[in-house]
């Protein structure tokens, strides 16, 4: 023991002097809401020091007055021992060289600045052991020695021994999960002894919660986080969808993927509720739209509360509450962060339509089915189109034709950060380009992110911040909608060209070719929020452990839309004269400018406490806060235009009788104000309890009515601090924790989807002009002529009673962390109530007067939502390969406790005890192949028995023997998926790193109405349809179908249409190369990695012809959209590459 | 920064914190919505307010039209109703779109209660108002006016309804079924009280043109009577044992009372047909649906009802096409029918002048002239250029642009499946390529003056009257300068067919013949034949072959004589409510 240089009391005494230190740090940076400690290099900072033959204490003194660095030593090894020395501006690294050389002593720097002095030895070879204890003098197993820069390396045994052979000045590195690395020099020194200390970055990881943060340990609510650097691995141009399969009970459903509207559906835990569903998201203190806009680069982390430690958000939280949290700066020298990325992308799957030969032989089976002489297309046509000999005919695959093999997207990101102890700053600059997926189109997506967050210590007392966040959003949109264009592409006739043979573009579907994209006029939008907080931080005097602080923040939205539409010249082709004819569409030149502005201001007070006595930990405050908001309107529009030349509004017609000029506006406001307050307390990290609660008031509830209390209780246990666990040492970390907590749900949205401010209020506005049924004026004649007069219609019947969801959640789960941090399990069950749903009286007769539409929603519906939730990760090291792997598996299921449902509603057909989101269907039996099948049959009343040849033939569930409404039966399940599941895989060696993400769900379905939801979906009438409708269709050459015939429109709202959602995808794959630090050191650059990534890269699902995601089914409340047309514009699949730069 | 300033900063916030405290923070009120007590005490907005309540009785000429619910016109959407297939379950489907001018075509229940309970709460809510009482009254008639024809439609849609006379509050409230008698006094009250406060009359260049008046209200009366003493009202099995008492001599007083009326107030039958379905400038017209021919005051009739190679609706022309069923109707200008029915069976009346060879070739000749003032046929000059709803007899030819080879067209539905087309209120200036932009102001005419006389006409008959004045005022209709059929001259029972065929052919495409079929309780008979189109070709020779087939085979079962009451309604009312007869 003689032999080792330091004692390992005198390591204890340092380490311990060092925790102090480090808690001292990590609590001042908590204050400032940071989560990690970072190990750093020397820093640059010079150092001028002229001592003469002064003891080495002074002149680590004098270092440590003019650095940050601070040093640990043993007195006894420099008592006595004069240096002296003299130098200009040096590095610290340059003065200790000097001073440790001359006193045969070597240094070691550690994390936070912390510079260990040890003497050096003399160097012999040989074999070294030791043992590896933790801070209590327990052994260590299972620690990793290798030796640095090689692969040797010894793995320490169950009493934490081990034995390696090495040589003098080698470096023995000791790595061990959930301990900091340590490196020991080779001396002449055979034994040695070394007790690792605890990553306190990792034990004491903070974790944002509502209204502040909490450590790890001691959180006992059900919060998952995700951390920055994990989202940007997603190449998504949408924040939102990166977080797909990285958050457990998150379900990310991203329906189009069209450039700038790709926003996804977020749904936490499945749906409690058929109103709106949608989560609460927070960003940086405060609800704010944008999340999918937001930049990667600039996320710290993004949190979710899932349970009753949302009751802090109180009347919104009740679908769960995600914070997002950005990144802010640190003192110590300032820091680039540079990162580019290109990105390729195109659909996931494009739905196969059918070709030419298919189509001429549908559109003839149709006109024979009609009963027509002629057929549309002539045997001999047919032969030609079979053998692509035709001239007249093309055989034209439209998606070839009109969309890009791949498309492009760029980001960049450029953050700087940094600062001292008095300033600290983060100020990011990044955009996002995206190019679309048609070859002509003008559609074009850029966004703009600037955010600067910067922090300001007054005193000791006073800290303020101001963060100002800001962003353009630049959205070019073709003229007709995203879907038309897509249902012009996939509806296109094969038969026809595309383009003509002398080289001009075909007037396509409509006239609409896609082709004409560029040509049509555009759509554009600038969106320009403008988000930004003042606070302050006053610790008060004399108190430990009270301050204050507060809040104002200011958010301004301004979105500027300008549409623009033009007639186009289109192409005719006459084939007998080959002759071509150019002409232009009829459509009118017109004009509309759209403009809205928006305020929301909040601002908020908080008192509060936080102390620990001993061993009792206390955290508790009170805040005030209250907000308003505005919002505005402007729509002008003006057609008649004189020429496509001027695209301003006073170029356009002025008569307003024509509809050549068209004002209108809208405007609302809204308020809310709040007390809410948290009190947490902790014994010995060891038992937790927490109350929370908010006393939320808002402007869309009667007066008398308006405030609403919403408490939340947790409580954890950590068994693994309790006496009698101590002895397992393959447990580190045992906490069983549970919650009960009462939120609500305030999204009070009207019948089509918009925000109703003032449900509670008779309401009657004007009659918006509809210009199909010239029933919106009456014409009278008035003191100025015959003219149109205004109505007015009651928009809203009031609900004087109404109120908010309410949801009572309970959840019960464990944290464990096992065999020294390799494993990681997190498990967790919970239980929804939720009760006062809105919900329409189904059983309001409608000769009161009040038509279903309107018919103001009451608080009637009731719920149940119950489910649990996994996370298993392990992490390794093995040597310099350290890997991990983390799944987590969600399983949500809902329940319809009460919904006004008609009394006489067949068992089969009864919302009550099935799911949010089903629907009712007719059970299909195959197709009618012949008559005496149809005979056989309970069939549908028909007047022609043969018109049901090769239809789909339905079950009659009722057993009345006719097939009637009644026959359609509740399908227990929704296109919400019960289960989702994401598995997470990395590993790094040396400078590789790798990590890729599946992500999957199941129990869900879609509905895919190939058929005949609208006319033009019926097979052979006119339209192109999916190649799969067509295949195998029932026919008169082919009546063993097993599709229905052409020109079926029967039981389109059958089960044979719905087709499981179950999939699996490789959500994302990411590879990387990070250059030695060796070179980059020479180059002052800290990291530069080059890495490819992919996004969505493939997709295991049981049917192949369209991504089982892009479904556009919309939403909870529309519970009879079945959605599920082919037609929704589809999502993408992104191949990347990124460089990332730091300096 | 010293401590001091550190306390006055705390002390500004707690300022600011004091200030922001007021109680009214959370008392806002909406921006944009007119609450209730401004919209009845301001004569501007009640006004709009009754404006609104104009929709209740729809308008006939939108984008789907009751004739092609009957045997006047084929189209797609008729098929399923025309199948027999109409149930309780499947009514709410013949809703077209999302306004409920369209479904006022046949399910009228919900759009009827709803605009009955606006109408009741104004009946309410303007007992007190400080509004001019000259003002309020004329408002009040008009609402009286308009609940009490949303009740007689009502009346001929169902039968008789719950007479519902206030806005109930309770959202439990069920409600049962009035008679037909209770369900007529209760619009016979509200016709007396629209009376009472109605001017008599509006003429184009009157101020107030297109509002209710007391010319409206006698027609009103006429047709409720009229309806209430028809066959099917006065079945017991039909009116649930409550068959109607009111009487044909009822009705005949009513029509009589009309026609003084109106011809006190100046209406007068107008010497050219076609003209009243163009413009608004006559006097026969009493109640119009007025347009304008501008965005939002015009209606889109052309546009949806014109053939497709003039640029009609997205090609969906041929979605209300005239069917044989009607023209075969219409008599050769010597008074006599083309067609005959011998033991059922229809055969040529060889006194017409009609053959299977005209038939066949040229079956538009020596046609009552208003066949064509209501049916574009084959050939006719329609908006400069001749009308061409053929194929060409020669293979490779893609002639004919109307027709179903038409190289404008994509669709096979795009072309007229009858070779016909609507021309009674087409808009026919201009030239073809219509586009979706164009707005039309034909007028809607809820009553016209010959109605009146041929209500009059058939009460008279029906009541035992004087088949001399019956046949009158048949004849003023047919004599009409440009139509000019022949006086006619039949007697009993033939009389009531003369009469019933006159109704058929003057008011053909306004709304009729659905609603009289039923009344007279003929629809088990006349709805029950297919309905028939003519397949033409244009021979290489220049001439037309047209081809009689079968468009669609029909079913009418004696359930449909009523509308069924939405499924759901029934059910919500607890039992209370009771279906129309058959329907279980």
């Amino acid at each position: 023991m003689k032999k080792k240089s330091i004692t390992r009391k005198g390591y204890k005494q340092m380490y311990l002097s060092k925790l102090l230190l480090i808690m001292k740090l990590t609590s001042i940076l908590l204050i400032f809401g940071l989560v990690n400690i970072y190990a750093t290099g020397f820093s640059q900072a010079r150092i001028s020091i002229d001592k003469q033959n002064v003891s080495v204490k002074e002149v680590f003194e004098t270092i440590e007055n003019n650095s940050n660095y601070k040093f640990v030593y043993r007195d006894a090894d420099f008592e006595n021992v004069k240096v002296s020395i003299t130098s200009k501006s040096s590095t610290v690294e340059e003065i200790l060289t000097k001073i440790l050389s001359a006193t045969n002593n070597s240094y070691k720097l550690l994390d936070n600045n912390l510079v260990v002095i040890m003497p050096s030895a003399n160097m012999q070879p040989g074999e070294i052991t030791g043992t590896i204890t933790d801070m209590d003098g327990s052994p260590l197993p299972g620690v990793n020695i290798i030796i640095k820069g090689t692969m040797k390396g010894a793995i320490s045994d169950g009493a934490g021994n081990f034995s390696i052979q090495a040589e003098l000045g080698e470096i023995l590195q000791f790595s061990f999960i959930g301990y900091l690395s340590e490196e020991v020099e080779v001396t002449s020194q055979r034994v040695i002894e070394i007790s690792l200390v605890p990553d306190i970055a990792q034990l004491d990881e903070v974790i944002v919660i509502g209204y502040g943060t909490q450590t790890k340990v001691t959180v006992t609510g059900s919060v998952s986080s995700t951390s920055g650097d994990d989202i940007k691995k997603s190449p998504s141009s949408n924040l939102t969808n990166s977080l797909a399969g990285r958050l457990p009970g998150v379900i990310i459903r991203q329906e189009k993927g069209e450039l700038g509207y790709d926003d996804p559906t977020i749904r936490i835990r499945g749906v409690a509720t058929w109103e709106d569903a949608s989560p609460l998201v927070i960003i940086d203190g405060i609800e704010r739209e944008g999340l999918g806009q937001l930049d990667p680069n600039d996320i710290e982390s993004v949190t979710v509360l899932k349970d009753a430690s949302a009751a802090i958000y109180g009347v919104r939280a009740a679908n769960g509450v995600i914070l997002v949290t950005t990144k802010r700066g640190k003192a110590g020298k300032p820091t680039f962060n540079f990162s580019y990325n290109y990105g390729i992308y195109q659909p996931t799957r494009i739905p196969e339509m059918m070709d030419a030969p298919t189509y001429a032989k549908v559109a003839n089976e149709y006109a024979e089915w009609r009963g027509r002489s002629t057929m549309p297309f002539s045997d001999d046509d047919m032969a030609a189109i079979a053998a692509d000999t035709s001239r007249r005919y093309a055989n034209t695959d439209w998606v070839d034709e009109v969309i890009k093999p791949y498309s492009v997207q760029r980001r960049m990101n450029l953050t700087s950060s940094g600062g001292t102890e008095n300033i600290k700053y983060f100020v990011s600059f990044g955009s996002l380009e995206q190019d679309p997926i048609f070859k002509n189109s003008i559609a074009d997506y850029s966004q703009y992110n600037l955010r600067s967050n910067i922090d300001f210590t007054v005193n000791k007392y006073l800290s303020v911040s101001l963060d100002v966040a800001g962003r353009i959003e630049k959205r070019a949109r073709d003229i007709l909608g995203s879907t038309t264009t897509w249902v012009n592409t996939l509806n296109g006739i094969p038969t026809e060209h595309a383009v003509w043979p002398n080289g001009e573009y075909a007037p396509g579907r409509g006239f609409q070719s896609p082709l004409f994209l560029d040509k049509m006029g555009y759509y554009n939008r600038e969106d320009r929020p403008i988000e930004s907080r003042a606070n302050f931080d006053f610790k008060v005097p004399f108190v430990e452990g009270l301050g204050i602080d507060g809040n104002f923040f200011a958010d301004f939205g301004n979105r500027f839309s300008k549409r623009w539409t033009i007639p186009w010249e289109y192409t005719t082709w006459d084939e007998p004269t080959n002759t071509y004819t150019t002409e232009m569409t009829s459509t009118d030149i017109a004009l509309e400018e759209y403009y809205r502005r928006t305020s929301a201001y909040t601002y908020n007070l908080r008192l509060k406490y936080k102390r620990a006595f001993n061993n009792h930990f206390i955290d508790a405050f009170v805040l005030w806060e209250q907000s308003e908001s505005k919002r505005n309107d402007h729509t002008l529009e003006r057609k008649n235009f004189a020429t496509a030349g001027i695209d301003q509004l006073f170029a356009g017609g002025n008569d307003h009788a024509l509809d050549w000029v068209k004002l209108t506006g809208i405007a609302s406001e809204g308020a809310r104000r709040n007390y809410l307050g948290r009190f947490n307390y902790d014994y010995a990290h060891k038992y937790m309890a927490q109350f929370q609660f908010r006393y939320d008031g808002s402007t869309r509830f009667p007066k008398e009515v308006r405030y609403g209390f919403f408490p939340g209780f947790s409580v954890g246990w950590r068994l693994s601090e309790e006496t009698f666990m101590q002895n397992l040492s393959w447990l580190d970390n045992l906490k069983l924790r549970a919650s009960y907590g009462q939120l609500g749900n305030d999204k009070i949205l009207d019948e089509n989807g918009n925000r109703l401010d003032f449900p509670y209020l008779t309401l009657y506005k004007y009659r918006s002009v509809n210009e199909q049924t010239g029933m919106s004026v009456f014409v009278f004649n008035t003191q100025d002529g015959l003219v149109g007069t205004k109505l007015i219609e009651k928009y809203i019947e009031p609900n004087l009673a109404i109120t908010w969801e309410t949801a009572e959640k309970y959840n019960v789960g464990f944290d464990a962390s096992l065999l020294r941090g390799k494993l990681d399990v997190v498990a967790e069950f919970f239980f929804e109530k939720r009760e006062d749903i809105l919900t329409k009286r189904l059983s309001v007769p409608v000769t009161i007067g009040i038509n279903e539409d309107k018919l103001p929603r009451e608080n009637l519906g009731k719920s149940k939502n119950k489910g649990f939730e996994f996370v298993l990760t392990h992490k390794n090291n093995i040597g310099d390969l350290q890997y991990h792997i983390s799944g987590n598996f969600a399983y949500a299921r809902n329940e319809i406790v009460y919904w006004d449902e008609a009394e006489d509603t067949p068992e089969w057909q009864r919302k009550e005890g099935s799911v949010i989101g089903s629907n009712v269907w007719y059970l299909s039996d195959g197709i009618y192949n012949d008559t005496n099948e149809i005979n056989a049959s309970v069939h549908k009343q028909v007047s022609d028995i043969e018109d049901l040849l090769g239809t789909i033939k339905v079950k009659d569930v009722s057993g009345d023997t006719a097939i009637t409404d009644a026959d359609q039966v509740r399908i227990d399940q929704s296109y919400i998926p019960e289960i989702t599941y994401g598995i997470n895989f990395g590993l790094e060696y040396k400078g590789f790193d790798f990590s890729m993400l599946l992500q999957g769900q199941a129990r869900a379905h879609y509905y895919q109405a190939m058929g005949p939801t609208q006319s033009h979906y019926i097979l052979g009438a006119g339209e192109n349809n999916l190649a799969f409708r067509a295949e195998d269709r029932w026919w008169y050459d082919n009546t063993d179908g097993t599709m229905p015939r052409v020109g079926d429109n029967t039981y389109a709202e059958s089960d044979f249409y719905l087709f499981t959602g179950n999939f699996i995808r490789i959500k994302n794959l990411e590879f990387g190369y990070s250059l030695p630090s060796k070179i980059l050191d020479r180059m002052s650059i800290s990291k530069l990695r080059f890495y490819i990534s992919g996004y969505n890269l493939y997709t295991f699902s049981k049917n192949k012809w369209i991504d089982p995601e892009n479904d556009n089914r919309r939403n909870e409340r529309n519970e009879d959209a079945r959605g599920g047309e082919v037609y929704n514009y589809p999502i993408n699949r992104v191949f990347n590459f990124g460089i990332n730069l730091i300096f | 920064m010293a401590m001091k300033k550190i306390i006055i900063f705390l002390i500004t916030i707690a300022v600011l914190f004091i200030l922001s405290c007021d109680d009214e923070f959370l008392d806002k009120r909406p921006l944009d919505g007119l609450n209730e007590a401004a919209v009845f005490n301001d004569p501007i907005l009640l006004e709009y307010y009754v404006n609104e309540q104009y929709r209740s009785i729809g308008y006939g000429n939108a984008r789907h039209w009751e004739s092609k619910l009957t045997d006047e016109s084929y189209g797609d959407e008729n098929v399923h109703f025309q199948s027999g297939t109409l149930t309780p379950e499947n009514i709410t489907t013949y809703r077209y779109d999302n306004d409920p001018v369209y479904y006022s075509l046949v399910d009228y229940w919900e759009m009827a209660y709803e605009y009955i309970r606006n109408m009741n709460l104004f009946l309410e809510k303007t007992v007190d108002l400080d509004i001019e009482k000259e003002v309020l009254d004329v408002l009040t008639g008009e609402i009286y006016f308009l609940r009490a024809f949303t009740y007689f439609k009502l009346l001929k849609h169902y039968g008789g309804v719950p007479n519902i006379k206030i806005a109930i509050s309770s959202l439990d409230a069920t409600v049962t079924r009035n008679t037909v008698d209770e369900t007529v006094a209760f619009i016979l009250s509200d016709i007396d009280e629209a009376l009472k406060r109605l001017p008599n009359n509006y003429f184009l260049n009157d101020l107030g043109y297109g509002r209710a008046s007391k010319a409206a209200a006698f027609a009103l009366k006429s047709r409720l009577m009229l309806f209430a003493t028809s066959p099917l009202f006065k079945d017991p099995v039909f009116t649930f044992n409550h068959p109607s008492t009111y009487t044909w001599a009822q009705a005949r007083d009513a029509a009589k009372e009309a026609i003084d009326s109106l011809e006190s107030y100046g209406y007068e039958r107008h010497d050219n047909y076609e003209e009243i379905f163009q413009n608004y400038d006559n006097n026969e017209g009493i109640f119009p649906k007025v347009f304008l021919p501008t965005k939002y005051e015009g209606h889109r009739v052309t546009h949806y009802h014109a053939p497709f190679g003039y640029g009609g609706y997205g090609g969906w022309s041929g979605k209300n096409c005239p069917t044989l069923n009607i023209v075969d109707d219409f008599e050769m200008t010597n008074g006599e029918s083309p067609f005959i029915y011998v033991n059922g069976e229809k055969q040529i009346n060889p006194a017409s002048g009609y053959s299977w060879e005209l038939d066949s070739t040229n079956p538009y000749l020596n046609r009552d002239p208003r066949l064509r003032m209501a049916i574009l046929t084959n050939n006719d000059e329609f908006k400069g250029r001749p009308y061409e709803p053929w194929v060409h007899e020669h293979p490779d030819s893609t002639d004919g642009r109307d027709g179903l080879e038409s190289p404008i067209s994509t669709k096979i539905h795009d072309a007229t499946s009858t070779g016909m087309n609507i021309r009674k209120y087409m808009n026919t200036e201009g030239t073809d390529g219509l586009t979706d932009q164009d707005r039309f102001d034909e007028p809607w005419w809820h009553f016209r003056l010959a109605e009146i006389y041929l209500n009059y006409a058939e009460a008279l008959f029906e009541s035992g009257g004087d088949e001399n004045v019956v046949r009158e005022y048949v004849n003023i209709v047919r004599s009409r300068p440009g139509v000019e059929m022949p006086d006619i001259t039949d007697t009993g029972d033939e009389l009531r067919e003369r009469i019933r065929k006159e109704r058929r052919i003057e008011l053909c495409y306004e709304g009729y013949r659905m609603w009289d079929l039923r009344r007279w309780k003929s629809a088990m008979e006349v709805e029950n034949t297919p309905l028939e189109g003519y397949e033409i070709t244009k021979m290489v020779d220049g001439t037309y072959r047209y081809r009689r087939y079968n468009v669609l085979d029909r079913s009418f079962l004696q359930q449909h004589y009523w509308i069924p009451i939405p499924y759901d309604e029934i059910v919500k009312n607890n039992g209370n409510l009771e279906q129309n007869p058959f329907y279980d």
